[in-house]
């Protein structure tokens, strides 16, 4: 399988470090002044839905899964769980706009869809790194959670994507 | 049962932690992600079998550069050699 041949998770560990962890750390940290104003409640919203996504995924998931949706990294995730994620993220951001009364429906609506996705893809990438290293968990500091790597991994890998379409939206339309 | 009660309440406490520092101000936010960073980035070396304290330092120097700072379109034009000229059209100054 392609996965296991890729190289680059075995070297080049700085690489990894500078531009999968580092800089999309600082692109969160951006996220909530992209327009020159401090909006903490842009910001919420977008953990809100991280939270939501991950919550009914793992609960749709577990209910109805059947389907596995990348079986050789991660057995327990379902394309199921991934789709009601995604139904739910929506809703959810239509809530969000709603109560932050931030940006318009349409973009909370394209936040959605990439939190989902690459926030799924971002477990997906950590539960490589995991399975490599031949471990569960990746650090004992949150209980229960393994580690806090593994909470935040989704919105690590997120994070540039979000940064970069809330550019496009100000810079763009 | 108790593994999902402490699953619950360590979830609690990383969300308030997290909203607070959020609604608290904009340094404290950042801070706050430089701290999971820090854990992070602990985590992931170990992860990746390597021991080293370059990587902190990196972080640390990449953060307060781009994140404290925040080299912004102007600074990043005035890098590309742009000058003053092509910032102040963007900016209308």
């Amino acid at each position: 399988m392609l996965v296991h041949k890729i190289p680059v998770f075995e070297k080049k560990k700085y690489i990894i470090i500078i531009f999968y962890l580092i800089s999309s750390l600082i692109f969160l940290t951006l996220i909530p002044s992209h327009t020159g104003d401090f909006t903490p409640e842009l910001v919420v919203g977008i953990f809100s839905l991280i939270w939501i996504n991950d919550t009914f995924a793992y609960l749709v998931g577990k209910n109805f899964g059947r389907r596995k949706l990348f079986e050789r990294i991660s057995p327990k995730k379902t394309v199921e769980g991934f789709l009601g994620g995604l139904i739910f993220t929506i809703i959810g951001s239509y809530a969000a706009f709603i109560v932050t009364g931030l940006l318009d429906l349409k973009a909370w609506l394209g936040l959605a869809v990439i939190m989902s996705i690459f926030g799924t893809l971002g477990d997906l990438i950590q539960s490589k790194f995991k399975r490599q290293a031949g471990v569960k968990d990746s650090g004992r500091l949150m209980p229960g959670h393994g580690g806090l790597f593994d909470r935040l991994d989704s919105i690590i890998f997120a994070s540039p994507f979000v940064f970069a379409y809330l550019q496009l939206l100000t810079y763009v339309s | 049962m108790k593994e999902n009660i402490i699953r619950g309440l360590s979830g609690v406490m990383y969300i308030s932690i997290l909203v607070v520092s959020i609604f608290a101000s904009e340094i404290a936010f950042k801070s706050l992600f430089l701290l999971f960073g820090i854990i992070c980035l602990y985590e992931l070396q170990r992860l990746l079998h390597l021991t080293s304290y370059l990587g902190y330092f990196l972080l640390f120097a990449l953060f307060y550069i781009f994140s404290y700072e925040e080299m912004s379109q102007y600074g990043t034009m005035t890098l590309l050699g742009e000058g003053p000229d092509a910032c102040s059209q963007d900016t209308g100054i």
